[in-house]
Protein backbone atom coordinates (compact mmCIF):
# COMPACT_ATOMS: atom_id res chain seq x y z
CA UNK A 1 0.00 0.00 0.00
CA UNK A 2 1.95 3.26 -0.76
CA UNK A 3 1.61 5.93 1.75
CA UNK A 4 0.29 9.32 0.62
CA UNK A 5 2.87 12.10 -0.51
CA UNK A 6 3.51 14.89 1.48
CA UNK A 7 5.70 16.80 -0.52
CA UNK A 8 6.12 16.72 -4.35
CA UNK A 9 8.75 18.45 -6.40
CA UNK A 10 8.74 17.89 -10.26
CA UNK A 11 11.25 19.28 -12.60
CA UNK A 12 12.00 22.47 -11.16
CA UNK A 13 14.25 24.29 -11.89
CA UNK A 14 15.47 27.90 -9.94
CA UNK A 15 18.24 30.19 -10.42
CA UNK A 16 19.45 33.73 -8.99
CA UNK A 17 19.42 36.41 -11.55
CA UNK A 18 20.24 33.73 -14.73
CA UNK A 19 22.48 32.20 -11.82
CA UNK A 20 21.13 28.44 -12.19
CA UNK A 21 20.82 27.09 -8.34
CA UNK A 22 18.36 24.41 -9.27
CA UNK A 23 18.45 22.17 -12.16
CA UNK A 24 15.44 19.56 -13.52
CA UNK A 25 15.25 18.37 -9.44
CA UNK A 26 12.78 15.80 -9.01
CA UNK A 27 11.76 13.91 -5.73
CA UNK A 28 8.93 12.86 -3.24
CA UNK A 29 8.80 12.82 0.23
CA UNK A 30 6.31 10.50 1.77
CA UNK A 31 3.91 10.62 4.90
CA UNK A 32 5.76 9.82 7.67
CA UNK A 33 9.48 9.70 6.35
CA UNK A 34 12.52 10.77 8.10
CA UNK A 35 14.59 12.70 5.14
CA UNK A 36 17.90 14.11 5.13
CA UNK A 37 18.70 16.45 2.17
CA UNK A 38 22.71 16.53 1.98
CA UNK A 39 25.09 18.70 0.02
CA UNK A 40 27.58 21.35 0.00
CA UNK A 41 27.42 25.27 1.01
CA UNK A 42 25.89 27.13 -2.05
CA UNK A 43 24.31 23.81 -3.35
CA UNK A 44 21.11 24.68 -3.09
CA UNK A 45 19.60 22.82 -0.02
CA UNK A 46 18.08 26.28 1.77
CA UNK A 47 16.41 27.46 -1.59
CA UNK A 48 14.91 23.94 -2.11
CA UNK A 49 13.60 24.23 1.43
CA UNK A 50 12.39 27.64 0.25
CA UNK A 51 10.87 26.98 -2.64
CA UNK A 52 8.94 24.26 -0.69
CA UNK A 53 7.60 26.28 1.40
CA UNK A 54 6.70 28.75 -1.07
CA UNK A 55 8.61 31.68 -0.08
CA UNK A 56 10.15 31.29 -3.71
CA UNK A 57 8.52 30.32 -6.65
CA UNK A 58 10.14 27.97 -9.11
CA UNK A 59 11.47 29.42 -12.50
CA UNK A 60 10.05 26.36 -13.86
CA UNK A 61 8.62 23.20 -12.85
CA UNK A 62 5.63 22.62 -9.50
CA UNK A 63 5.95 22.15 -5.76
CA UNK A 64 3.50 20.68 -4.07
CA UNK A 65 3.11 20.75 -0.40
CA UNK A 66 0.00 18.09 0.88
CA UNK A 67 -1.16 17.69 -2.75
CA UNK A 68 -1.87 21.66 -3.30
CA UNK A 69 0.59 24.70 -3.89
CA UNK A 70 2.56 25.27 -0.78
CA UNK A 71 1.42 28.96 0.45
CA UNK A 72 -2.10 26.98 0.92
CA UNK A 73 -0.54 24.39 2.89
CA UNK A 74 2.15 25.96 4.57
CA UNK A 75 0.56 26.48 7.80
CA UNK A 76 0.59 22.55 8.92
CA UNK A 77 4.65 22.82 8.58
CA UNK A 78 6.57 23.49 11.47
CA UNK A 79 9.79 25.14 10.35
CA UNK A 80 12.98 25.73 11.93
CA UNK A 81 15.36 28.08 10.86
CA UNK A 82 18.75 28.41 11.42
CA UNK A 83 19.10 30.07 14.57
CA UNK A 84 22.40 32.19 13.82
CA UNK A 85 20.49 34.64 11.88
CA UNK A 86 18.65 35.73 14.53
CA UNK A 87 19.81 39.53 16.49
CA UNK A 88 20.79 38.20 19.48
CA UNK A 89 19.66 41.50 21.38
CA UNK A 90 16.08 41.12 20.89
CA UNK A 91 14.10 40.97 23.59
CA UNK A 92 12.18 38.28 23.93
CA UNK A 93 11.90 35.19 26.17
CA UNK A 94 11.38 31.94 25.53
CA UNK A 95 8.05 31.63 25.94
CA UNK A 96 7.47 35.12 23.23
CA UNK A 97 9.51 33.12 20.76
CA UNK A 98 7.79 29.20 21.05
CA UNK A 99 3.58 31.56 20.94
CA UNK A 100 4.99 32.90 17.48
CA UNK A 101 4.24 29.30 16.47
CA UNK A 102 0.41 30.05 17.14
CA UNK A 103 -0.22 32.92 15.23
CA UNK A 104 -2.55 32.52 12.65
CA UNK A 105 -4.22 35.21 10.37
CA UNK A 106 -6.81 37.03 11.89
CA UNK A 107 -6.50 36.54 15.11
CA UNK A 108 -5.70 39.48 17.00
CA UNK A 109 -5.02 41.22 20.28
CA UNK A 110 -2.88 38.82 23.43
CA UNK A 111 -2.60 34.87 22.64
CA UNK A 112 -5.11 32.66 24.44
CA UNK A 113 -4.83 30.92 27.07
CA UNK A 114 -4.99 27.47 25.59
CA UNK A 115 -2.25 28.70 22.97
CA UNK A 116 0.30 29.38 26.34
CA UNK A 117 -0.73 25.64 27.37
CA UNK A 118 0.71 24.51 24.10
CA UNK A 119 3.91 26.24 24.24
CA UNK A 120 4.40 24.71 27.78
CA UNK A 121 4.01 21.09 26.46
CA UNK A 122 6.17 21.90 23.19
CA UNK A 123 8.63 23.32 25.56
CA UNK A 124 8.20 20.37 27.28
CA UNK A 125 8.69 17.76 24.68
CA UNK A 126 11.86 19.23 23.52
CA UNK A 127 13.22 19.36 27.42
CA UNK A 128 13.10 22.71 28.34
CA UNK A 129 10.84 22.81 31.28
CA UNK A 130 11.63 25.52 33.42
CA UNK A 131 12.87 27.84 31.38
CA UNK A 132 9.63 29.66 30.01
CA UNK A 133 10.71 33.35 31.41
CA UNK A 134 14.22 33.54 30.39
CA UNK A 135 15.96 35.42 27.92
CA UNK A 136 16.42 34.03 24.67
CA UNK A 137 19.28 35.83 23.98
CA UNK A 138 20.92 33.95 27.58
CA UNK A 139 20.24 30.37 26.40
CA UNK A 140 23.24 28.20 24.70
CA UNK A 141 23.18 27.77 20.93
CA UNK A 142 21.83 24.27 21.05
CA UNK A 143 18.86 25.20 23.31
CA UNK A 144 18.21 27.93 20.95
CA UNK A 145 17.71 25.71 18.44
CA UNK A 146 15.52 23.36 20.60
CA UNK A 147 13.13 26.84 21.49
CA UNK A 148 13.01 27.00 17.73
CA UNK A 149 12.32 23.72 17.48
CA UNK A 150 9.53 24.12 20.21
CA UNK A 151 8.10 27.08 18.20
CA UNK A 152 7.55 24.60 15.37
CA UNK A 153 6.06 21.59 16.97
CA UNK A 154 3.14 24.29 18.73
CA UNK A 155 1.19 24.45 15.88
CA UNK A 156 0.92 20.52 15.84
CA UNK A 157 2.20 20.52 12.45
CA UNK A 158 1.85 17.25 9.94
CA UNK A 159 5.83 18.09 8.97
CA UNK A 160 8.22 19.01 10.54
CA UNK A 161 11.29 21.18 8.33
CA UNK A 162 14.22 21.90 9.72
CA UNK A 163 17.14 24.08 8.38
CA UNK A 164 20.74 22.81 9.55
CA UNK A 165 19.27 21.96 13.09
CA UNK A 166 22.63 21.10 14.15
CA UNK A 167 24.99 24.18 12.67
CA UNK A 168 27.30 25.19 15.54
CA UNK A 169 26.13 23.30 17.87
CA UNK A 170 28.07 20.52 20.44
CA UNK A 171 27.64 16.95 20.18
CA UNK A 172 26.31 16.56 22.85
CA UNK A 173 23.40 18.86 21.47
CA UNK A 174 23.62 17.00 18.05
CA UNK A 175 22.94 14.00 19.81
CA UNK A 176 20.13 15.07 22.09
CA UNK A 177 18.41 16.83 19.01
CA UNK A 178 18.30 13.87 16.88
CA UNK A 179 16.94 12.12 19.52
CA UNK A 180 14.40 14.08 20.27
CA UNK A 181 13.66 14.23 16.36
CA UNK A 182 13.72 10.58 16.02
CA UNK A 183 10.84 10.43 18.47
CA UNK A 184 8.76 12.88 17.08
CA UNK A 185 8.99 11.07 13.67
CA UNK A 186 6.75 8.57 14.76
CA UNK A 187 4.14 11.08 14.62
CA UNK A 188 5.18 13.86 11.87
CA UNK A 189 6.88 13.55 8.53
CA UNK A 190 10.81 15.42 9.37
CA UNK A 191 12.50 16.75 6.43
CA UNK A 192 16.23 18.45 7.31
CA UNK A 193 18.89 20.21 5.39
CA UNK A 194 22.40 19.61 6.85
CA UNK A 195 25.95 19.82 5.35
CA UNK A 196 26.49 17.33 8.26
CA UNK A 197 27.45 14.12 6.90
CA UNK A 198 27.86 12.55 10.66
CA UNK A 199 24.39 13.56 11.29
CA UNK A 200 23.57 11.67 7.75
CA UNK A 201 24.63 8.41 8.40
CA UNK A 202 23.60 8.56 12.12
CA UNK A 203 19.50 9.31 11.22
CA UNK A 204 19.83 6.51 8.76
CA UNK A 205 16.18 8.02 7.14
CA UNK A 206 15.99 8.55 3.25
CA UNK A 207 18.67 11.20 2.42
CA UNK A 208 18.48 13.57 -0.72
CA UNK A 209 21.67 14.70 -2.04
CA UNK A 210 21.43 18.42 -3.34
CA UNK A 211 24.26 19.85 -5.46
CA UNK A 212 21.98 21.86 -8.38
CA UNK A 213 20.68 18.57 -9.35
CA UNK A 214 19.23 15.99 -7.24
CA UNK A 215 20.35 12.35 -6.52
CA UNK A 216 18.60 9.72 -4.22
CA UNK A 217 19.43 7.48 -1.84
CA UNK A 218 18.34 5.30 1.19
CA UNK A 219 21.31 6.08 3.69
CA UNK A 220 22.65 3.20 3.35
CA UNK A 221 23.95 3.54 0.18
CA UNK A 222 25.64 6.30 0.28
CA UNK A 223 29.22 5.23 -0.54
CA UNK A 224 31.92 6.85 -1.72
CA UNK A 225 30.67 6.87 -5.31
CA UNK A 226 27.97 8.66 -4.44
CA UNK A 227 29.63 11.53 -2.31
CA UNK A 228 32.11 11.92 -5.27
CA UNK A 229 29.41 12.38 -7.12
CA UNK A 230 27.75 15.01 -4.84
CA UNK A 231 30.59 17.32 -4.03
CA UNK A 232 32.82 16.49 -6.80
CA UNK A 233 35.71 15.12 -5.31
CA UNK A 234 37.04 12.63 -2.91
CA UNK A 235 35.94 12.96 0.65
CA UNK A 236 36.34 10.50 3.76
CA UNK A 237 33.66 8.71 4.80
CA UNK A 238 33.31 7.91 8.41
CA UNK A 239 30.91 4.67 9.13
CA UNK A 240 28.97 5.11 12.09
CA UNK A 241 26.93 1.75 12.63
CA UNK A 242 23.76 2.45 14.33
CA UNK A 243 22.67 0.08 16.99
CA UNK A 244 19.18 -0.15 17.78
CA UNK A 245 17.63 1.98 15.42
CA UNK A 246 14.33 3.92 16.44
CA UNK A 247 13.60 3.86 13.22
CA UNK A 248 10.89 0.92 11.48
CA UNK A 249 12.26 -1.51 8.56
CA UNK A 250 13.40 0.95 6.08
CA UNK A 251 12.79 -1.40 3.23
CA UNK A 252 8.86 -0.98 2.86
CA UNK A 253 9.39 2.65 3.83
CA UNK A 254 10.93 4.35 0.70
CA UNK A 255 8.57 3.47 -2.56
CA UNK A 256 9.43 6.92 -3.97
CA UNK A 257 13.22 6.21 -3.49
CA UNK A 258 15.01 5.34 -6.78
CA UNK A 259 18.52 5.38 -7.26
CA UNK A 260 20.70 7.44 -9.90
CA UNK A 261 20.07 4.94 -12.82
CA UNK A 262 16.64 6.06 -13.65
CA UNK A 263 16.91 9.97 -11.47
CA UNK A 264 19.78 11.67 -12.20
CA UNK A 265 19.28 11.55 -15.92
CA UNK A 266 20.97 14.96 -15.89
CA UNK A 267 23.83 13.57 -13.89
CA UNK B 1 16.86 74.67 37.80
CA UNK B 2 14.79 76.23 40.72
CA UNK B 3 14.58 79.13 38.33
CA UNK B 4 13.07 76.52 35.64
CA UNK B 5 10.33 75.15 38.12
CA UNK B 6 9.17 78.59 39.01
CA UNK B 7 8.93 79.87 35.36
CA UNK B 8 7.21 76.23 35.17
CA UNK B 9 3.99 77.52 37.36
CA UNK B 10 4.32 80.80 36.68
CA UNK B 11 0.48 80.88 34.77
CA UNK B 12 2.11 83.84 32.44
CA UNK B 13 4.73 81.70 30.52
CA UNK B 14 2.64 79.01 28.76
CA UNK B 15 5.22 78.34 26.44
CA UNK B 16 6.98 76.29 29.37
CA UNK B 17 4.53 74.33 30.24
CA UNK B 18 3.41 73.64 26.37
CA UNK B 19 6.68 72.65 25.51
CA UNK B 20 7.12 70.53 29.03
CA UNK B 21 3.89 68.61 27.64
CA UNK B 22 4.51 68.41 24.02
CA UNK B 23 7.83 66.40 25.30
CA UNK B 24 5.65 64.05 27.73
CA UNK B 25 3.18 63.51 25.40
CA UNK B 26 5.13 62.94 22.62
CA UNK B 27 7.46 60.46 24.52
CA UNK B 28 4.46 58.26 24.48
CA UNK B 29 4.15 57.54 20.37
CA UNK B 30 7.80 57.55 20.63
CA UNK B 31 8.74 55.03 22.85
CA UNK B 32 6.11 52.49 21.56
CA UNK B 33 6.90 52.94 17.79
CA UNK B 34 10.94 54.07 18.17
CA UNK B 35 10.83 50.24 19.67
CA UNK B 36 9.57 48.68 17.02
CA UNK B 37 11.59 51.12 14.66
CA UNK B 38 14.95 49.50 16.63
CA UNK B 39 14.54 45.98 16.95
CA UNK B 40 13.10 46.08 13.42
CA UNK B 41 16.72 48.27 12.19
CA UNK B 42 14.11 50.75 10.01
CA UNK B 43 15.46 53.50 11.78
CA UNK B 44 17.41 54.54 8.52
CA UNK B 45 13.83 54.36 6.47
CA UNK B 46 12.89 56.43 9.44
CA UNK B 47 15.33 59.34 8.65
CA UNK B 48 14.45 58.94 4.99
CA UNK B 49 10.62 59.86 6.01
CA UNK B 50 11.46 62.74 7.81
CA UNK B 51 13.45 64.41 6.02
CA UNK B 52 10.77 63.76 2.82
CA UNK B 53 8.34 65.70 4.81
CA UNK B 54 10.73 68.70 4.38
CA UNK B 55 9.60 68.53 1.37
CA UNK B 56 6.04 68.24 1.50
CA UNK B 57 6.39 71.27 3.84
CA UNK B 58 8.06 73.14 0.74
CA UNK B 59 5.57 72.36 -1.12
CA UNK B 60 2.78 73.41 1.11
CA UNK B 61 3.97 76.69 1.79
CA UNK B 62 4.76 77.38 -1.88
CA UNK B 63 0.96 76.04 -2.62
CA UNK B 64 -0.31 78.41 -0.06
CA UNK B 65 1.85 81.25 -1.09
CA UNK B 66 2.03 81.74 -4.65
CA UNK B 67 -1.02 79.74 -6.07
CA UNK B 68 -3.21 80.48 -2.89
CA UNK B 69 -4.41 77.09 -1.77
CA UNK B 70 -5.29 77.62 1.60
CA UNK B 71 -6.45 74.28 2.80
CA UNK B 72 -3.09 72.82 1.84
CA UNK B 73 -1.09 73.35 4.99
CA UNK B 74 2.81 72.55 5.51
CA UNK B 75 1.10 69.65 7.70
CA UNK B 76 -1.07 68.25 4.92
CA UNK B 77 1.95 68.52 2.79
CA UNK B 78 3.86 66.86 5.30
CA UNK B 79 1.71 63.88 5.60
CA UNK B 80 1.32 63.26 2.02
CA UNK B 81 5.39 63.32 1.26
CA UNK B 82 5.81 60.82 4.44
CA UNK B 83 2.79 58.50 3.58
CA UNK B 84 4.03 57.95 0.59
CA UNK B 85 7.95 58.28 1.15
CA UNK B 86 7.10 55.13 3.91
CA UNK B 87 4.96 53.29 0.85
CA UNK B 88 7.43 53.15 -1.50
CA UNK B 89 10.17 52.68 0.80
CA UNK B 90 8.25 49.89 2.09
CA UNK B 91 7.40 48.39 -1.15
CA UNK B 92 11.37 48.45 -2.61
CA UNK B 93 12.14 46.61 0.70
CA UNK B 94 9.93 43.74 0.04
CA UNK B 95 10.03 43.15 -3.51
CA UNK B 96 13.75 44.66 -4.62
CA UNK B 97 15.59 44.20 -1.21
CA UNK B 98 19.21 44.50 -2.69
CA UNK B 99 18.14 48.14 -3.88
CA UNK B 100 16.49 49.55 -0.30
CA UNK B 101 19.41 51.83 0.87
CA UNK B 102 19.95 53.48 -1.92
CA UNK B 103 16.06 53.99 -2.45
CA UNK B 104 16.23 55.36 0.93
CA UNK B 105 19.19 57.75 0.30
CA UNK B 106 18.01 58.78 -3.06
CA UNK B 107 14.50 59.66 -1.09
CA UNK B 108 16.47 61.59 1.67
CA UNK B 109 18.23 63.66 0.00
CA UNK B 110 15.48 64.34 -2.65
CA UNK B 111 12.98 65.63 0.46
CA UNK B 112 15.43 67.66 1.90
CA UNK B 113 16.67 69.34 -2.07
CA UNK B 114 12.71 70.11 -2.98
CA UNK B 115 11.96 71.42 0.59
CA UNK B 116 15.08 73.78 0.35
CA UNK B 117 13.87 74.92 -3.10
CA UNK B 118 10.18 75.31 -2.31
CA UNK B 119 11.30 77.16 0.59
CA UNK B 120 13.70 79.86 -1.86
CA UNK B 121 10.15 80.35 -4.08
CA UNK B 122 7.95 80.72 -1.59
CA UNK B 123 7.70 85.13 -1.17
CA UNK B 124 8.91 85.95 2.75
CA UNK B 125 11.68 84.69 4.49
CA UNK B 126 11.86 81.28 5.66
CA UNK B 127 14.32 79.69 8.41
CA UNK B 128 14.78 75.98 7.21
CA UNK B 129 16.75 75.65 11.09
CA UNK B 130 13.15 75.91 12.55
CA UNK B 131 12.29 72.84 10.52
CA UNK B 132 15.31 70.98 10.77
CA UNK B 133 15.58 71.36 14.64
CA UNK B 134 12.34 72.54 15.46
CA UNK B 135 11.13 74.73 18.20
CA UNK B 136 9.41 73.27 21.05
CA UNK B 137 8.82 76.62 22.78
CA UNK B 138 6.46 77.96 20.06
CA UNK B 139 4.01 75.06 21.12
CA UNK B 140 0.23 75.69 20.38
CA UNK B 141 -2.65 74.27 21.73
CA UNK B 142 -3.37 72.16 18.87
CA UNK B 143 -0.11 70.66 18.57
CA UNK B 144 -0.73 69.29 22.08
CA UNK B 145 -4.23 67.75 20.71
CA UNK B 146 -2.55 66.32 17.57
CA UNK B 147 -0.01 64.71 19.50
CA UNK B 148 -2.49 63.43 22.29
CA UNK B 149 -4.43 61.53 19.28
CA UNK B 150 -1.64 60.59 17.85
CA UNK B 151 -0.58 58.36 20.88
CA UNK B 152 -3.97 57.14 20.92
CA UNK B 153 -3.72 55.61 17.60
CA UNK B 154 -0.14 54.48 18.35
CA UNK B 155 -1.12 52.69 21.59
CA UNK B 156 -4.20 50.87 20.20
CA UNK B 157 -2.84 50.06 16.96
CA UNK B 158 0.37 48.51 18.74
CA UNK B 159 -1.70 46.88 21.42
CA UNK B 160 -4.04 45.30 18.85
CA UNK B 161 -1.28 44.09 16.46
CA UNK B 162 1.56 43.93 19.41
CA UNK B 163 1.95 39.84 18.66
CA UNK B 164 2.29 39.99 15.21
CA UNK B 165 4.57 43.10 14.85
CA UNK B 166 6.88 41.27 17.29
CA UNK B 167 6.63 37.97 15.54
CA UNK B 168 7.21 40.16 12.47
CA UNK B 169 10.12 41.93 13.74
CA UNK B 170 11.91 38.94 15.03
CA UNK B 171 11.33 36.61 11.93
CA UNK B 172 9.41 37.91 9.29
CA UNK B 173 9.76 34.70 7.14
CA UNK B 174 8.19 32.51 9.79
CA UNK B 175 5.50 34.48 10.46
CA UNK B 176 4.59 34.47 6.38
CA UNK B 177 4.65 30.31 6.90
CA UNK B 178 2.21 30.93 9.67
CA UNK B 179 -0.24 32.16 7.13
CA UNK B 180 0.06 35.98 8.62
CA UNK B 181 -0.24 38.78 6.30
CA UNK B 182 3.33 40.10 6.95
CA UNK B 183 3.49 42.23 3.88
CA UNK B 184 0.46 44.22 5.20
CA UNK B 185 1.72 43.82 8.71
CA UNK B 186 5.45 45.60 7.44
CA UNK B 187 3.53 48.24 5.63
CA UNK B 188 1.33 49.14 8.35
CA UNK B 189 4.85 49.54 10.44
CA UNK B 190 6.09 51.80 7.99
CA UNK B 191 2.44 53.61 7.70
CA UNK B 192 2.40 54.24 12.13
CA UNK B 193 6.30 55.03 11.79
CA UNK B 194 5.32 57.92 9.14
CA UNK B 195 2.52 59.03 11.17
CA UNK B 196 4.39 59.63 14.13
CA UNK B 197 7.72 61.14 12.40
CA UNK B 198 5.89 63.29 10.48
CA UNK B 199 3.61 64.68 12.92
CA UNK B 200 6.30 65.19 15.69
CA UNK B 201 8.60 66.97 12.65
CA UNK B 202 6.22 69.52 12.19
CA UNK B 203 6.37 70.02 16.25
CA UNK B 204 9.82 69.49 17.39
CA UNK B 205 11.88 69.29 13.82
CA UNK B 206 13.21 66.74 11.99
CA UNK B 207 16.86 66.21 13.62
CA UNK B 208 14.99 65.71 17.32
CA UNK B 209 12.50 63.01 15.66
CA UNK B 210 15.46 60.41 14.63
CA UNK B 211 17.56 60.58 17.72
CA UNK B 212 13.73 60.11 20.18
CA UNK B 213 12.71 57.23 18.22
CA UNK B 214 15.84 55.51 18.28
CA UNK B 215 17.87 56.56 21.43
CA UNK B 216 15.49 56.05 23.75
CA UNK B 217 15.21 52.45 22.33
CA UNK B 218 18.34 51.63 21.72
CA UNK B 219 19.37 52.42 25.31
CA UNK B 220 16.13 50.26 26.54
CA UNK B 221 16.90 47.67 24.54
CA UNK B 222 20.47 47.02 26.46
CA UNK B 223 18.35 45.58 29.63
CA UNK B 224 15.54 44.71 28.42
CA UNK B 225 14.00 41.20 28.41
CA UNK B 226 10.28 41.60 26.67
CA UNK B 227 9.59 44.19 23.99
CA UNK B 228 6.83 46.07 25.97
CA UNK B 229 9.19 46.87 28.79
CA UNK B 230 11.36 48.00 26.20
CA UNK B 231 8.54 50.41 25.20
CA UNK B 232 7.49 51.28 28.55
CA UNK B 233 11.34 51.97 29.35
CA UNK B 234 11.53 53.78 26.37
CA UNK B 235 9.01 56.06 27.15
CA UNK B 236 10.05 56.77 30.23
CA UNK B 237 13.81 57.43 29.28
CA UNK B 238 12.52 59.74 26.20
CA UNK B 239 10.62 61.79 29.14
CA UNK B 240 13.61 62.27 30.88
CA UNK B 241 15.54 63.45 28.12
CA UNK B 242 13.12 66.08 26.80
CA UNK B 243 12.11 67.28 30.89
CA UNK B 244 15.57 67.27 31.86
CA UNK B 245 17.00 68.82 28.30
CA UNK B 246 13.87 71.48 28.78
CA UNK B 247 15.00 72.47 32.18
CA UNK B 248 18.90 72.50 30.92
CA UNK B 249 18.40 75.09 28.30
CA UNK B 250 16.24 77.34 30.04
CA UNK B 251 19.01 77.70 32.70
CA UNK B 252 21.83 77.52 30.44
CA UNK B 253 20.09 79.53 27.87
CA UNK B 254 20.68 77.12 25.21
CA UNK B 255 18.76 75.87 22.12
CA UNK B 256 16.25 73.29 23.09
CA UNK B 257 15.88 70.89 20.70
CA UNK B 258 19.87 70.32 20.11
CA UNK B 259 20.08 70.08 23.94
CA UNK B 260 17.82 67.59 24.13
CA UNK B 261 19.10 65.56 21.29
CA UNK B 262 22.75 66.14 22.78
CA UNK B 263 21.46 65.04 26.35
CA UNK B 264 20.09 61.52 24.52
CA UNK B 265 23.23 61.45 22.89
CA UNK B 266 25.46 61.33 25.59
CA UNK B 267 23.29 59.05 27.51
CA UNK B 268 23.41 56.66 24.43
CA UNK B 269 27.43 56.71 24.03
CA UNK B 270 28.18 55.82 27.53
CA UNK B 271 25.22 53.44 27.69
CA UNK B 272 26.75 51.27 25.02
CA UNK B 273 30.32 52.49 26.28
CA UNK B 274 28.95 51.02 29.41
CA UNK B 275 27.68 47.83 28.99
CA UNK B 276 30.64 46.72 26.48
CA UNK B 277 33.26 47.53 29.28
CA UNK B 278 30.88 45.27 31.58
CA UNK B 279 30.61 42.78 28.75
CA UNK B 280 34.69 42.19 28.73
CA UNK B 281 35.03 42.73 32.25
CA UNK B 282 32.94 39.39 32.88
CA UNK B 283 34.64 37.41 30.19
Amino acid sequence: MEKPTVVSVEDVSFSYENVPVLENVRFRVYDGDFTVMVGPNGGGKTTLLKLILGLLKPSSGTVRLLGSPPEKTRERVGYMPQYQRFDLQFPVTVTDVVLMGRIKRGAFGPYPKTDREHARKALGEVGLSGLEKRSFSALSGGQRQRVLLARALVSEPDILLLDEPTANVDTEAETRLLGILETLNRRMTVLLVTHDLGFVSASSGNCICVNRRVFLHPTAELDGEALRKLYGHDIRVVRHDVIGSPFRGQDDRNPGIQNDETEGRNG
Amino acid sequence: MGEFFSALVNPDITFLRYALLIGLLGSVSFGIVGTYVVTRRISYIAGAIAHSALGGIGAGLYLQANAHIRWFSPTLGAVLSALAAGAFIGFVSIYAKQREDTVIGTIWAIGMASGLILFTRTPGYIEPMSYLFGNILLISKSDLLIVAALDIVVILTGAIFYNKFLAVCFDEEFVTIRGARTVLLYLLLICLTSLTVVLMVTVVGIVMVIALLTVPAAVSGLFSKKLWQMMIFSCLLCMVFTTLGLGMSYSLDLPTGSNIILLAGAVYLLAVGGTFILRRKRH
